[in-house]
């Protein structure tokens, strides 16, 4: 059996935890609450009032102004989701983080047994880290996942395939796992409205309509769900890497919006460089201030770790996709990953071996004294606006005498 | 709300098992005694590991607090005021 953990409103629930004066009252975890950004957590007692996540934070001040706005801390919440990790291994060897929050537990046993075992692990949670936690089950992942969203919050549901399609078949296609707003309307044109209509539709058309995908997705309709556990200590690497960050204001100052897009350039090929990857494609994302989001990416002919190399792709792509408006937020990726071991040896030869060395040499000033001890001169453009980074990655510490947190992270 | 201080503070600390725990610490004029460390994680800063504590005092006030293994020192990072 798969059982899906998820710690129900996991950040502002840490918050309510670390400082008991938040305990019972209505928490938003944002980024700096003094400016813009959104919502990236809301507690229970803020939900009923509309607020969600992703939601801008100027909505849910309108919404909720009694709220607390608290300013997310990711290492805080890394630091407890891991020793919540090693607490499932005290039930199974194989426990799948599927985010900071949840996690999948494969066990052989029945599903009354499974049962029996997420309750335990629903109290010991409480009991240890003082926390709520849901728990789906199913004889797979699609089913222990879907599950886990009947009811929340500190809710168990365990389920069949044949419960599972007694329940969900006449729900709308939109809470079948994987679809979202716009492949439910392309569901919809084609006639299929519930998770039912999906799995009785036939094969062929959907193949016609959607490809290979097509197929899978009448299959997990019906249940059917043959994707693997992978434990965590089995390692596997990433699909990519990045960062974005809401604007501390709309502008369409374009020598402002190169310095952030240089700096998360910077942010993302460190982050490659740190963890031994390197990338091929590279990816722009633009939200503009009508909250229409731009992307656009390049594939490289050769793998990259380099923060010139990534942000002259990120600057081509923002020239075509900007056409001169405010911009509200900015994020860089980069996807196509491949771990640097593998990197043939003949490049170590070529032109880029002295770069290499330089750039290894520039990224021991700054794991040794911090990230802020080295930044691309063309990142410090509009400072005062540019002071906060995701993750911390620029020390406060060495920003803190001349400048004010600013811009939110996202990413 | 959280006031955000970081302000360097005097703190009695114990060093236990490999760890370091604090005990109370003076601000404003006032000891203020640990009743309960609610959370714990860390931080790295170049080569240094900085690490940080939720602590519920005994008065109910809640704080967070940073070791900063440099100094030795301490940071008072925020304190809840209503």
């Amino acid at each position: 059996m798969i059982l899906l953990v998820d710690m129900d409103a996991f950040f502002a629930s840490v918050e309510q935890l670390h400082h008991p004066n938040l305990r019972g009252q209505p928490v938003v975890v944002c980024g700096d609450p003094g400016r813009r950004g959104v919502v990236t957590a809301a507690s229970y007692e803020a939900r009923p009032f509309g607020i969600r996540a992703g939601m801008p934070l100027q909505e849910a001040r309108r919404l909720c102004p009694q709220a607390q706005y608290i300013e997310g801390n990711p290492e805080k919440y890394v630091a407890l989701s891991l020793r919540i990790l090693d607490f499932y291994l005290e039930f199974t060897p194989d426990v799948e983080p599927f985010s900071v929050d949840e996690a999948f537990l494969s066990m052989a046993s029945t599903l009354d047994l499974a049962t029996e075992i997420g309750r335990e692990i629903q109290t010991q949670i409480d009991r240890r880290f003082g926390l709520g936690a849901t728990i789906g089950i199913g004889p797979n992942k699609l089913i222990a996942k879907m599950a886990s969203g009947v009811r929340k919050p500190r809710g168990l549901t365990a389920m069949t395939p044949e419960q599972f399609r007694e329940y969900f078949w006449p729900r709308e296609v939109r809470e079948l796992w994987g679809v979202g707003e716009k492949l439910q309307g392309r569901l919809e044109t084609l006639g299929i409205a519930t998770v039912g209509d999906l799995a009785r539709a036939k094969a062929a058309d959907l193949e016609a309509a959607f490809g290979v995908i097509g197929p899978q997705l009448r299959e997990a309709a019906s249940g059917y769900d043959d994707t693997p556990l992978i434990p965590y200590h089995h390692g596997v690497d990433p699909k990519s890497m990045g960062h974005e960050v809401t604007l501390s204001s709309d502008t369409d100052d374009a020598e402002y919006l190169r310095g952030v897009l240089l700096r998360l350039s910077d942010q993302v090929a460190r982050r490659l460089r740190n963890e031994k990857f390197r990338g091929r494609t590279v990816a722009i994302k633009l939200r503009d201030k009508r909250f229409i989001t731009h992307l656009r990416q390049t594939t490289l002919r050769e793998y990259t770790d380099d923060h010139r190399v990534i942000f002259e792709h990120v600057s081509r792509n923002f020239d075509f996709l900007w056409k001169g408006g405010s911009v509200r937020l900015l994020g860089v990726s980069v996807s196509h990953l491949e771990r640097r071991e593998n990197v043939s040896q003949s490049e170590l030869f070529t032109s880029h071996a002295r770069e290499g060395r330089l750039q290894d040499a520039l990224d021991q000033v700054r794991d040794r004294l911090g990230e802020a001890s080295l930044i691309p001169a063309g990142a410090m453009t509009g400072r005062s606006r540019l002071s906060h980074v995701p993750f911390g990655a620029i020390s406060s510490r060495a920003m803190a005498p001349r400048t004010r947190r600013s811009d939110s992270a996202e990413g | 709300m959280f006031e955000t201080l970081n302000q360097p503070v005097d703190v009695l600390t114990v060093f236990l098992d490999g760890r370091v725990r604090p005990l109370r610490f003076r601000w404003k004029g006032r000891v203020i005694r640990v009743k309960k460390v609610t959370g714990e994680w860390s931080r790295r800063e170049g080569s240094h590991r900085l690490a940080y504590f939720s602590i519920e005092s005994h008065g109910s006030e809640s704080y967070e607090l940073c070791y900063d293994p440099r100094g030795p020192s301490w940071m008072l990072c925020k304190a809840w005021s209503t």
